[in-house]
């Protein structure tokens, strides 16, 4: 699965809906007011990793994922054996 | 599709959240019964989710210029139980959105709800509904497909909603699209061809853990 995850790099199109706010200008003629400064910036916007090759950065945007998901459970499982 | 943060109402986002939350008391209860119950079961249900965060990363284009990914929610629902399956997507969809910015943080209990909740439960009965009556494969694809397209009714609901109820001098505070055009593009697209993948990669996926099991026990 892993080895597959580049291939996500094919589309350069975002799922529907899921558009960058300026795009909201072009689709409807304004920028939704709730929109302009909602979110925050996240660490590895978009899987991508600053300059790093975009293949690069979503390979290791997928490791980072297996890791997050593997010490989710890790520590879920912890968690309860300290209560007992 | 993950709703980001700005595209719903803070309203919308915390009655989600409070609907969410119980759900994740619940589904973390459920969950350590799992991993309590077999020393094997952590491994399993971080692979599991592993691989649904690495199925959510693979985008595929369709036509009209957007895309679209299958979540795993058949996979998980049906090897997991649909409460585990829940909270496996739930943590993946809150890495995804604190660490990658993909989906909003308030958002979360919506994109929870929408793709976690409706996803896995809707594939669990579809499932539990096919399982003695259909054949193994027909099963399987319902399932998935099913899920899918709940979850995408879901999503559709939630965005198509926004400018009904939260309008300002004409225009949309937050997602300016109602019902009318999210309920075709969101499920439209999901019927067509996300949930067809996501109902094939449920059948080849759970297979595939079948004949493990049997290649492992033998």
């Amino acid at each position: 699965m892993l080895a597959l995850t580049p291939f996500g790099l094919i589309s350069e199109y975002p799922a529907w809906g899921e558009w960058e706010i300026e795009k909201f200008q072009t689709l409807v003629g304004y920028i939704p007011k709730g929109m302009q400064n909602a979110g925050i910036q996240a660490p590895i916007p978009d899987y991508e990793i600053g300059s790093m090759n975009s293949v690069f950065g979503t390979l290791i945007s997928a490791m980072i994922g297996i890791v997050a998901s593997f010490g989710f459970f890790l520590a879920l499982k912890h968690i309860k054996t300290k209560q007992r | 599709m993950h709703i980001p943060d700005g595209f719903i109402s803070p309203s919308t986002s915390i009655v989600a959240l409070v609907l969410a939350i119980p759900a994740w008391q619940y589904g973390i209860k459920k969950t350590k019964e799992l991993l309590d119950s077999n020393e094997d079961a952590v491994t399993f249900l971080s692979s599991m989710a592993a691989f649904s965060f690495l199925i959510m990363m693979i985008n595929i284009p369709i036509p009209g210029g957007t895309s679209g990914h299958a979540v795993g929610m058949g996979v998980l629902a049906i090897l997991l139980g649909p409460w585990t399956a829940f909270i496996a997507i739930s943590a993946v969809l809150f890495f995804q959105a604190v660490l990658f910015g993909d989906g909003g943080i308030l958002a979360i209990g919506a994109n929870s709800l929408a793709m976690g909740f409706v996803g896995s439960f809707g594939s669990y009965y579809f499932y539990r509904l096919l399982h003695n009556r259909a054949s193994e494969g027909i099963t399987l694809f319902v399932s998935g497909y099913g899920g899918m397209v709940l979850s995408s009714i879901a999503v559709a609901l939630i965005l198509g909603i926004q400018p009904v109820l939260f309008m300002e001098d004409g225009k949309a505070i937050y997602f300016p699209f109602g019902l009318n055009v999210t309920i075709p593009a969101i499920t439209g697209s999901h019927m067509l061809i996300f949930g067809v993948i996501e109902g094939l990669v449920t059948v080849a996926v759970v297979r595939f853990f079948k004949k493990i099991k049997r290649v492992v026990s033998a």
